[in-house]
């Protein structure tokens, strides 16, 4: 990839040496045309631009005459004549790996923003648009057939809808929060402007700026957002909207060499994005796991941290930003800790869960299994006798499982988000064993018995003739042709 | 942008619904060779603002080095009125949003007739071409863009604010809802190019206009109290 650096001259600092990779166009806020010939043959750009411009829009346009994806240009606020250029520089490189690492787009993942109407009659004057990336579904990846809704139950502005196959976000209604993305168990959902990727690279090219200097402090703050207040050394990742953070994804970076992660919640400014305390939980989430592990709770916080702790590890393990990244880091994290016989911890925000199931309870139906998105439920049967299993290590806590339990009335099934690092580490285990009743007829299973044992308590005695055939024949060998039915002596004839 | 450019993005957007509309029909030698000459035009209105001025040039540029047209014909009749071949992509929005295929082209074509009527134009019974077909839709779309532009040209910020409002109810109830579908559909049956990028470059303009025009109602709202 050719990556190119494009700066305003304007906004530099005074003592700014410019490295040779770096192009500075004199007035380019105010003529943003003048960076369509410095991007001649490049692939990718990261721009700098005047922290008061509103050329955004104008400079993606730009970007798009080069011929390039304005969604993956990567937009710096130069920080004027009073900046620091060390610092700038380190912004710069930071941006490019991000830049770098960007996937690509779609047509779905374009969204128009207009500037706010300032003034009588604006909506015939407006700025140009301004565009932000919204997500988008990859239907191959999507498991709604299944029955999975966490990206509806987590959405705040009830953008996405079904009609029979996989969801639909509607880019009209979507306010770009980025909730979907982290709510969903398989990583269908993807904004190009974040993803696991992206994330990951600037994360790491973050931690190498404290590489033989002083403890590097990262900020995660809303990109919409004003720019949160920096701590000396620290680096701001713009996220579309702090609600989206997970405890892994605050967890995460501590393992690529950060020494502290803060998370800047704006939940009070009133914006209707956040507001429910989802980055709060996040960091109380992260904290007690660190505190679980009797690692330095200032590693994570919600504000500045008295103290900048030592870093933790160099390493970031693969796809810690993906939608299955929580077990691979918080064993990573517990590994680097030295952590010895640690309990169990429960809270609402951890991405990591427990499957419980009421033995008395559970029909072994396997409604759980086939609505699990990330296979952490498994449902096997083998010379007649079923499994339901269940593998903590691929849980990621999104309880889709529970709403499809029939027996939930009845506390079948439970879903607990908690870190247990011996479920972690341990093989998968057998949550329920039973037995499956074969068609006399064909020989292919009909129920289990304890399926059938519950049919038969919801009929009651008046309905034990039916229940007689429904336990001997299955639903094809009982109804024959012309849909004459089967009697409990004999099955339909076919 | 100036009041000038929101106008040029207003002609801008009418003449890709026109352009795209006229795509949908039957191909013949004239109608080609009048998609391949609009590359000038859509150059001057200055494409670039939008995200979908990507799509559109790669269109452009398959109809110029396009088949014959008899080459076009096969292919027209194969997606979008055969369905040889597996490939079946009905152009219309009955096709797609009627559960039942029987009686439902019916009952959407007379909203659509009724829809239009309230709009100020009347689809021309005879013509090769149901009230439903993506052609028609797209020209409908052309012409409310149209109403907009002359109430841009008139400084009259009501007018413009109602137009937009029908826009985006239009696009809502009818073409942003089923298009997408369909024009995926046609990106992944096409056995030319030219069509692949005709589908490709219809959604990323309908997607973005449908997300545009509802901004764009919203700072009307804020604007006129509309």
């Amino acid at each position: 990839m050719t990556l190119r650096t494009v700066v305003c001259a304007d906004g530099l600092p005074e003592r700014w040496d410019p490295p040779d990779a770096v192009v500075v166009i004199e007035g380019l806020c105010d003529h943003p045309g003048r960076l369509v010939p410095a991007l001649d043959g490049a692939s990718g750009v990261v721009v700098g631009v005047c922290a008061d411009t509103h050329v955004r829009g104008r400079i993606q346009a730009a970007v798009r005459r080069a011929g390039l994806d304005a969604l993956g240009a990567g937009l710096v606020e130069l920080p004027g004549r009073r900046g620091d250029a060390g610092h700038l520089r380190a912004v710069l490189d930071v941006a490019a790996s991000r830049a770098a690492a960007y996937g690509g787009s779609s047509a779905a993942n374009h969204k128009p923003v207009i500037p706010t109407a300032v003034s009588r009659r604006s909506l015939l004057r407006l700025e140009l648009p301004e565009y932000v990336a919204v997500p988008a579904v990859d239907g191959e990846a999507c498991v709604a057939v299944g029955g999975c809704r966490a990206c509806a139950e987590t959405c705040p502005a009830d953008a996405f809808s079904r009609r029979g196959g996989p969801m639909a976000l509607d880019a009209d209604a979507c306010i770009t929060c980025g909730r979907c993305v982290t709510a969903c168990p398989t990583g269908a959902i993807e904004n190009p402007a974040i993803t696991p990727a992206s994330l990951a690279a600037e994360v790491e090219a973050i931690a190498r700026q404290g590489e033989g200097g002083p403890p590097v402090v990262l900020t995660y703050a809303c990109a919409a957002g004003e720019p949160a207040e920096l701590v000396d050394g620290s680096f701001v990742v713009r996220v579309p909207c702090v609600a989206m953070l997970t405890t892994t994804w605050v967890l995460a970076p501590l393992l690529a060499g950060v020494a502290a992660v803060r998370v800047a919640a704006c939940e009070a400014s009133g914006c209707a994005r956040g507001g429910d305390g989802r980055a709060a939980d996040a960091v109380e989430a992260a904290r007690a796991v660190l505190a679980v592990l009797g690692l330095d709770g200032q590693h994570v916080s919600a504000r500045t941290p008295e103290h900048v702790p030592a870093p933790l590890s160099s390493t970031l393990p693969p796809g810690a930003f993906g939608p299955r990244g929580a077990t691979a880091v918080v064993l990573a994290l517990a590994d680097a800790a030295e952590a010895q016989d640690v309990p169990r911890v429960e809270h609402r925000a951890l991405d990591t869960g427990i499957v419980t199931v009421d033995g008395a309870a559970c029909t072994t139906c396997g409604a759980c299994a086939g609505a699990c998105p990330t296979g952490a439920l498994t449902f096997a049967s083998a010379d007649g006798a079923v499994a339901l299993g269940f593998a903590a290590r691929d849980c990621v806590a999104c309880g889709q499982c529970v709403p499809r339990c029939p027996e939930l009335a009845r506390g079948a099934i439970a879903m607990t988000p908690t870190l247990d690092l011996e479920a972690l580490r341990a093989d998968p285990v057998v949550l329920k064993r039973d037995q499956m009743i074969p068609c006399e007829n064909c020989g292919r299973p009909i129920a289990s018995v304890d399926a059938l044992q519950r049919v038969g308590a919801l009929l009651g005695e008046e309905h034990a003739g039916a229940l007689a055939l429904a336990g001997r024949f299955c639903t094809t060998c009982r109804q024959g042709p012309f849909g004459v039915r089967a009697t409990a002596a004999e099955p339909a004839a076919r | 942008m100036t009041a000038g450019g929101w106008l040029a993005a207003t002609r801008l957007r009418q003449g890709v619904y026109r352009l795209c509309g006229a795509a949908f029909l039957p191909p013949e030698d004239d109608r080609v060779a009048l998609l391949a000459s609009s590359e000038g035009a859509l150059e001057a209105l200055e494409p670039d603002a939008f995200p979908f001025a990507a799509a559109l040039r790669r269109f452009l540029g398959a109809v110029r080095d396009a088949p014959p047209t008899d080459v076009l014909e096969g292919e027209y009749i194969r997606l979008f009125e055969a369905g040889v071949d597996g490939a079946l992509c009905p152009p219309t929005e009955s096709f797609h949003t009627t559960a039942a295929r029987h009686g439902g082209p019916a009952e959407v074509d007379a909203v659509l007739e009724s829809t239009y009527a309230d709009i100020g134009i009347v689809h021309r019974s005879g013509t090769v071409v149901t009230p439903d077909h993506i052609s028609v839709e797209l020209e409908a779309m052309a012409f409310l863009c149209a109403e907009e532009a002359g109430a841009r040209e008139a400084d009259d910020l009501a007018a413009v604010a109602d137009s937009l409002r029908r826009q985006h109810r239009f696009l809502r109830e009818h073409l942003a809802r089923w298009a997408p579908v369909f024009l995926a559909d046609v990106r992944r049956t096409s056995r030319l190019e030219v069509y692949r990028d005709l589908a490709e470059a219809t959604e990323a303009f309908v997607r973005h206009d449908h997300v545009l025009v509802g901004a764009l109602v919203r700072a009307a709202r804020q604007e006129v109290g509309a």
